[in-house]
């Protein structure tokens, strides 16, 4: 085992510093039979990398993804109007379902509902993609699409926690904190996880909170989803009152009190460390501004995200910001599309709204992320916490939850490109064949990332805790 | 190494490593070989893990030095740190002393004048009267009581799903605080939160103190929960686990949720164990229903007849709402039906204002507001119902219903015969409608049976047509109508202002008493063997009481665990006081003292504490008094190069550890240096109402804006104070004895550029440039004093009077030309730059 992956003094109460480390490693521990192995461990962590809990780590075996983008949309877009192309469903408009619905719904549903939308195969693959995603369908060949994709819970809240975290019933770290705790971050100015414009409701900050995992791992959200893409910020970031040489100069009066206190009570790395942490932050405060300004993009990018049309702009502006952030070395973006996709009612205005919105950008960001040779290495993920029934809701013009069926795709980052995978029955009711539970989902991301999920285990109450609970399986398929 | 190896990133892999060091190499010869065990695969018996046996006495260990130490428990740190060949760090300043303990008992700093009388206080007891006095204080309340909010997962919002303000939570909180100021014995504390209502009444039942025992038991309902689950059982099980767990972690550090699904794995506790340990609040009734979205029990806070009173006149409300309802209901079908009857020149007026698409002029349609009120006040004609008609009038074209299409698209257009002609269509049809009582439009009226006069009556009674009721129809009632409906609002509003709102609390009380099955894999829908309810077997040795037929067992659980023979109550809260001391527990694994947990570094002195616990009848400010009056609490936190070697983690607590200030005391210590802090205690600050959804209420201005302590503030999951994040506090949806502390870079930014320290940072500066009796270096000594509590050497204060200068030159630069506006920002600068250093968010 490398000895690198001992992150060992990070957490600490008062961990070693770094004199003093250096001090040890080479006189060692004398008469103790293991000294040489600490020396050794303590030689690995003295490196300048090693001294941050986010510091850059190596995966356990070889990556196909160093970095995730996770597209949300939230609500539950419909997989029978999306991905999931189901002509009996199209024959069978408005007969009964044929078979049994679950044994718990959400609300009283009718006959099964045709998609308003045509259905297109693109490509060399021959992908179906529904009229809603024109786009998207073209980079299809990029695409690994999953149709038989399920979770367990008929609601919002515990479906998206399902998602985001693996767990409807408890508090647990989120998969971007899961990720981070595992592989650390490649740039230390930057937060390893951000997540754009996230949503506040059905669960909130649950879906990028770190739990109980060290609060270095929790999710940095920039703006809510209630914020334009725009003004969206990280807490703090900006002083209102001086300007930054002022700032700098405080800065520097603050470490010279800082190293007095030092000289008389250290030495101390966390006092260290936290002297660090300013000029961590002063960095930070200048490099995330810079990230997210778009004024001076060039008129073809702006074009590629749909940027300048005011439907596209929000959306455009949130790709854009990740394919920004995930280029500039952080481990894990998700980019929330608010609380769009729920249509009991209202199915074809608004899912065709919600639609317009993303598609472009979408398209924009796998394209760009492309261009740039970065999505070879970079996991995209699209899907939202549910899909949604093949029977319709109210008058003939919505559709029901549905967590027993569900479509996402995957782009990028190791996965098989122009496939098709999993099997939903006649009607896009349930996940049939080749099944993929959210379990099973994050441990192959686990692993594209070069992680195996069942051995990303963290400590707590009394047992070793995993983002896969006692389940997940790779799905070896999907993996190029 | 094995490969689940792989959670070397366990974040105490290290400490591990350092422990076994210390304790392979140096402890364990010193003490006997009962302790500690190391982890083994098998569940041991209950008798062979030490926690689940009897608390020991020792005698006080025999120690080398008698010079060091003035209580036992000195005697069994020397012991092992003589053992170690260490000795015990020198004894703290008198300023760091102070500043520890003022901190450590309330959460804030000393005062100058505190700590001067302090330091000018030669006599023997002066310690003891600090902390005397600091007991005494209601401060140290607010900060105890805090310690136990994250064992008890305390939150104002349900946090999870569905985001509920538990608005009636924070009376739980306050009997928190309130118990620790009174010194409410930890056994009692224990029968409150778990039984308070099973309890006898207090004498003084009759004033608001009197819930307190019902408000207490708000600990087994403010965890959060799934409150929108299609599956209601499941929902049930969860919300049951949910108390399991924090029972069993907050009271025995216990981890009892994982007995849900099988045997638990290292422990031995049986599914069977937790089914009947369930089963007892399976019989507790925490929740009204679990519909989505669930409702959670209340307790209304007033005498029953009160309470009967209250909802009487809630009766008489609603009968009187009833009746104003109908009233004016009444009334609008009047309004509309005096309206409709003349439809005839609703419809002619209307045509003059629409631009039909065959008329070749365009007369009128471009008229506007005034014209169409002129035109309804000449006509006698309601103006909203008229413009209702232009609209309908202007939309009709593409929705065409027959009889209008010669109007619509013909090119007679708007020639009167064809609008004459339709006029008396609608004169007609309303005629007709009104003779035959064939109203509602649709399916249930009798239709007319000329189609024309039938389509024209469709429009007529359509209630979302041209007579659907306009917005704000109440002015339009006749006046006898108006009258009535105003008096009826006015003896509504009477009735309901003569309800007092009664208080109400979240908290659980008997449900219907029943057993459960064990549940497979924890699920409801494969259940095994019938448990009773009770508690763990393995503990029980005995003492089990029996739970009556008709009793959840809740308060024979609260006996029991209370029981001196139970080996885990008081060791498990007696290790928790020593960690709020010193930073970390004897047992480091504060909420876990099983299989997994750490074993306890010295645990004949955390037996000795437990009984001692016990002894003084389960008093918290003894404690307090016995541990910070020991040589142990008092020593300095200085580095020593040599212990550090032998003993990197402390384990044997050679000094006294250094502590960051939790993010309350940042807060709060901000608002004292800005002397904005209020001493209101208590209280309800949330800005919603009860059940109302709180998302992004964070976001929302001024919800936490208020000078109170924090502990007063609101903590909502979701959306937790971002102050309070940055600086870790706990995930209040998850049961904490043990804070971390970490250092990241978002606790710089807010230091650097958060509102509360640009806004304190101001108010201290200006206080210190009004200190007209003082020059420049005494402002810097004074900012020192009130930061640091401690005066600057005169280096610091040349270093604080360049940054001034420099300062003020820059802003110059900048254009801040303004001498005084230069001044204060620089001292604001000051003030920052000392409020964002070490030495301030630091203890000794």
């Amino acid at each position: 085992m490398p000895l690198n992956r001992s992150q060992c003094h990070r957490f600490g109460p008062h961990p070693i510093s770094r004199r003093e480390m250096l001090r040890r490693s080479s006189i060692g521990f004398g008469g103790l039979a293991f000294a040489g192995l600490f020396a050794e461990k303590l030689a690995a962590d003295s490196g300048h990398a090693g001294s941050s809990p986010v510091a850059a780590r190596p995966p356990m075996f070889r990556p196909r993804a160093k970095r995730v983008i996770f597209l949300f949309m939230h609500g539950g877009p419909s997989q029978v109007d999306t991905f999931d192309y189901k002509p009996l469903l199209k024959r069978d408009d408005d007969k009964p379902f044929p078979g049994e619905k679950p044994r718990i719904v959400s609300g009283k549903t009718g006959n099964l509902l045709a998609s308003p939308w045509e259905f297109k195969q693109y490509g060399q693959s021959g992908i179906h993609v529904s009229d809603l995603f024109p786009n998207v369908g073209s980079m299809a060949d990029d695409l690994c699409v999953i149709n038989s994709i399920h979770g367990s819970n008929s609601r919002h809240g515990a479906a998206l926690l399902e998602l985001h975290t693996g767990s409807d019933t408890f508090v647990r770290p989120s998969m971007g904190s899961w990720i981070t705790y595992g592989l650390g971050t490649e740039n230390q100015n930057l937060p390893g996880f951000i997540t754009i414009c996230p949503t506040l409701g059905h669960g909130g900050v649950n879906a990028w909170s770190s739990a109980f995992l060290p609060a270095h791992y929790q999710g940095t959200p920039i703006g809510t989803s209630r914020s334009k893409a725009e003004e969206a910020k990280i807490p703090f970031i900006e002083n209102k009152e001086i300007s930054i040489p002022l700032q700098r100069m405080e800065l520097d009066y603050l470490q010279r009190v800082n190293q007095g206190h030092l000289d008389q009570w250290g030495p101390d790395s966390t006092l260290e460390s936290r002297i660090e942490s300013f000029e961590l932050a002063f960095r930070m405060q200048r490099e995330v501004p810079q990230l997210q300004e778009i004024d001076g993009e060039s008129k073809t990018t702006r074009n590629l995200y749909g940027i300048d049309n005011p439907v596209t702009r929000n959306f455009g502006i949130q790709c854009l910001m990740a394919r920004r952030f995930a280029e500039a070395g952080v481990r894990f973006v998700q980019v929330t599309h608010s609380y769009k996709w729920d249509q009991h009612g209202n199915l074809r205005k608004e899912h065709a709204q919600n639609a317009l919105e993303v598609d472009k950008p979408i398209a924009g960001l796998l394209n760009d992320l492309k261009g740039r040779g970065l999505l070879e290495d970079t996991l995209v993920l699209w899907g939202g916490e549910f899909g949604r029934t093949p029977v319709s809701e109210g008058n003939r013009d919505g559709r029901d939850h549905n967590p027993h069926a569900c479509s996402m795709f995957l782009a990028g980052g190791g996965v098989k490109p122009g496939l098709r995978y999993g099997r939903t029955d006649d009607y896009g009711y349930y996940a049939v064949e080749n099944k993929v539970h959210f379990h099973d989902l994050h441990a192959t991301m686990l692993h594209l990332l070069g992680i195996d999920h069942e051995s990303l285990t963290y400590k707590f109450a009394g047992r070793d805790f995993r983002l896969t609970d006692v389940y997940g399986r790779v799905v070896d398929d999907v993996i190029a | 190494m094995k490969q689940s190896g792989w959670s070397v990133f366990d974040p105490r892999s290290n400490l591990r490593f350092g422990r076994a060091l210390v304790l392979a190499c140096l402890v364990l010869r010193s003490i006997s070989a009962e302790e500690p065990e190391r982890l083994e695969k098998d569940r041991p018996a209950p008798e062979e893990f030490w926690s689940f046996r009897s608390l020991l006495e020792s005698p006080l260990p025999s120690v080398q030095s008698a010079s060091w130490g003035q209580s036992p428990i000195d005697r069994f740190i020397l012991a092992r740190l003589e053992a170690a060949q260490l000795e015990p760090a020198p004894p703290a300043d008198r300023r760091s002393l102070i500043r520890r303990a003022t901190y450590d008992l309330t959460g804030l700093p000393p005062s100058q004048d505190e700590i001067e009388e302090f330091l000018n206080d030669s006599s023997p007891d002066a310690f003891e009267r600090v902390i005397e006095r600091l007991l005494a204080s209601p401060r140290y309340g607010e900060k105890w009581g805090r310690h136990w909010l994250d064992v008890a997962r305390y939150a104002d919002s349900n946090g999870l799903d569905e985001n509920l303000a538990y608005a009636n939570a924070f009376h739980y909180r306050d009997y928190v605080i309130d118990a620790f100021n009174m010194d409410l014995p930890y056994n009692r504390f224990i029968d409150e939160q778990l039984a308070g209502d099973l309890l006898e009444p207090e004498p003084d039942d009759s004033s608001a103190k009197g819930y307190r025992r019902l408000i207490a038991t708000g600990f087994l309902s403010i965890g959060p929960k799934m409150l929108a689950c299609d599956d209601g059982r499941k929902m049930e099980m969860d919300i049951i686990d949910e108390q399991v767990d924090t029972v069993g972690r907050a009271f025995m550090g216990l981890t009892m949720g994982c007995a849900r699904c099988h045997d638990h794995k290292f422990d031995p506790i049986s599914t069977a164990d937790y089914y009947s340990l369930a089963s007892v609040f399976k019989s507790t009734k925490t929740m009204e229903n679990f519909k989505v979205v669930a409702e959670w029990h209340e307790y209304t806070l007033a005498p029953v007849e009160e309470q009967a009173r209250v909802r009487e006149i809630e009766k008489s409300v609603r009968k009187k709402d009833q009746e104003l309802k109908d009233r004016i209901h009444q009334a609008e079908e009047a309004f509309v039906e005096g309206e409709r009857m003349k439809a005839g020149q609703y419809f002619a007026s209307a045509t003059t204002f629409v631009e039909f698409p065959s008329s070749e002029s365009a007369a009128g349609s471009k008229r506007g507001e005034s014209e169409i009120e002129t035109a309804a006040k000449e006509a006698d004609l309601n103006v909203e119902i008229l413009k209702q008609w232009i609209d309908y009038l202007r939309s009709a074209a593409s929705e065409p219903v027959k009889f209008l299409e010669p109007l619509l698209h013909s090119t007679i257009g708007q020639k009167p015969e064809t609008v004459s002609h339709i006029q008396m269509l609608f004169e007609q049809a309303e005629q007709l409608a009104r003779a035959s009582e064939s109203k509602p439009a649709g399916g249930d009226g009798k239709s007319l049976s000329d189609p024309d006069l039938e389509a024209a009556r469709l429009i007529l009674y359509d209630s979302k047509g041209p007579f659907r009721l306009p917005k704000n129809s109440e002015r339009f009632f006749a006046k006898n109508a108006a009258d009535d409906v105003a008096r009826l609002k006015s003896e509504k509003s009477e009735l309901e202002q003569s309800a007092p709102v009664l208080p109400r609390a979240i908290g659980v009380c008997e449900g219907k008493p029943m057993n459960l099955k064990v549940h497979l894999r924890g699920n409801y829908l494969t259940l095994g063997d019938d448990v009773i309810r009770g508690f763990p077997s393995f503990l029980t040795s005995g003492n089990t009481p029996a739970i009556g037929e008709t009793e959840s067992g809740r308060l024979e659980l609260a006996r029991w665990l209370t029981n001196p023979k139970h080996p885990l109550t008081a060791r498990v809260m007696a290790n928790r006081i020593w960690l709020w001391h010193f930073g970390e527990g004897l047992v480091r694994s504060a909420d876990n003292f099983g299989k997994l947990g750490e074993p306890p570094a010295n645990r004949a002195l955390l037996d000795w504490l437990a009984l001692r616990f016990q002894a003084s009848g389960w008093s918290m400010k003894e404690m307090h008094r016995c541990i910070m009056l020991s040589s142990s609490y008092q020593m300095n936190s200085a580095h020593n190069a040599l212990a550090y070697e032998t003993d990197p983690e402390n384990l044997l607590w050679w000094k006294f550890p250094k502590r960051r200030l939790t993010a309350e005391e940042i807060r709060d210590t901000l608002l004292v240096a800005g002397e904005s802090l209020g001493s209101e205690m208590h209280g309800q600050r949330l800005p919603s109402k009860n059940r109302d959804y709180v998302t992004g209420t964070s976001s929302k201005e001024g919800t936490y804006s208020f000078p109170c302590r924090s502990v007063y503030l609101p903590i909502l999951r979701s959306a937790v104070y971002d102050v309070f994040q940055a600086f870790d506090f706990p995930d209040p949806s998850v049961l904490n004895g043990k804070r971390a502390t970490t250092t990241v870079a978002p606790q710089a930014l807010f230091l650097m550029n958060g509102e509360i320290v640009l806004q304190q940072s101001r108010s201290l500066a200006e206080n210190l440039i009004n200190r007209n009796e003082m020059n420049d270096r005494g402002r810097v000594q004074l900012a020192y004093n009130r930061l640091f509590g401690r005066p600057p050497d005169a280096r610091e204060v040349d270093d604080g009077l360049d940054f001034i200068r420099d300062c003020a030159a820059a802003l110059e630069s900048e254009g801040v030309r303004d001498a005084g506006a230069q001044r204060v920002r620089a001292w604001q600068g000051l003030c920052r730059v000392l409020m964002a250093s070490n030495e301030f968010v630091y203890l000794n």
